[in-house]
């Protein structure tokens, strides 16, 4: 089942995603004036790109939580005051049927901060990743590739 | 007499036919809703238009429906509370709106359009729409957007 929490920490994991590809092009992307935009492909390409640039990543680890095979995710973030960006993310899914949700977040807390759930559950995903890929280096060797 | 007769039957089936295609689309998603909650599986499948259907025997199963259809298999758990419903039918399509609050109580919508196959109603997308606030309500039948 897939809840309006799950798909706000995917969001969120997607920027978490972004940030640790490129700390100072995503936070120049993200606090840079105006509106950003985040995107993800069918095969799992991320772009988030604003005016100030744009930063390709790879995003399919952030929507596995979601437990359906995603087609596209389009994210637009509209800029507030101090930092608080209001967002309308689409989610369209393989099976016929697609999630929208509108909400508000803020940007330079979520990035700058790394006490919460949400960064620890990004860090863990992400050791996991490099836990995986370390095992299927080490398959590999072994393999005798 | 006989003529009468047949003029009244005549008038009978085209009331009929009326009324066949007026058949409002909540109680076909209320009908929907229900087969999922009960795991009727090969009942919510029939439900959908033959495009979503084929689409799950290419690669696997009526049984299979959960797991190929993870969103629409879990629309019955969505809406905790429903206010409200509007639908719109065109010669094309048929588009509903049911308006609720979802388990956290915000705000929360379904969108669905169906299409006509066989003189039938048919699912065929759905969008779940998680608000920000009650304002974001919509107060027509809105056809699902998709990317």
């Amino acid at each position: 089942m897939t809840n309006r929490v799950q798909v706000k920490i995917t969001i969120a994991k997607l920027i978490e995603l972004a940030y640790s590809k490129d700390k100072g092009l995503t936070t120049k992307i993200v606090l840079s004036k105006g509106n950003f935009k985040l995107k993800v492909s069918p095969n799992g390409n991320a772009t988030i790109s604003s005016s100030a640039g744009i930063l390709t990543f790879r995003g399919d680890s952030a929507l596995q939580a979601l437990g359906a095979k995603i087609k596209n995710v389009s994210i637009s973030f509209t800029a507030g005051e101090d930092n608080n960006f209001s967002y309308i993310a689409m989610f369209s899914f393989s099976g016929a049927a697609s999630i929208s949700l509108s909400g508000s977040l803020n940007m330079e807390k979520l990035i700058t901060s790394c006490s919460g759930l949400l960064c620890q559950a990004a860090r863990l995903l992400q050791r996991r990743n490099k836990q995986n890929k370390a095992r299927e280096m080490e398959l590999q060797r072994i393999m005798g590739y | 007499m006989k003529n009468i007769v047949l003029v009244l039957g005549i008038i009978l089936l085209n009331s009929c036919a009326a009324i066949s295609e007026n058949v409002a689309l909540y109680p076909i998603y209320k009908s929907f809703i229900s087969s999922l909650g009960e795991k009727e599986h090969k009942k919510s499948f029939e439900m959908l238009s033959s495009k979503n259907q084929n689409n799950l025997l290419k690669s696997s199963s009526i049984k299979q429906f959960s797991n190929h259809y993870p969103v629409l298999s879990s629309l019955n758990t969505v809406l905790l509370k429903e206010i409200e419903h509007f639908e719109n039918i065109s010669s094309k399509n048929g588009c509903l709106t049911v308006n609720g609050f979802d388990s956290s109580k915000e705000p929360t919508s379904i969108n669905l359009e169906f299409i006509k196959e066989n003189n039938k109603w048919k699912l065929d997308y759905t969008q779940i729409m998680y608000h920000g606030s009650n304002k974001e309500f919509p107060i027509i039948a809105t056809c699902p957007a998709r990317l």
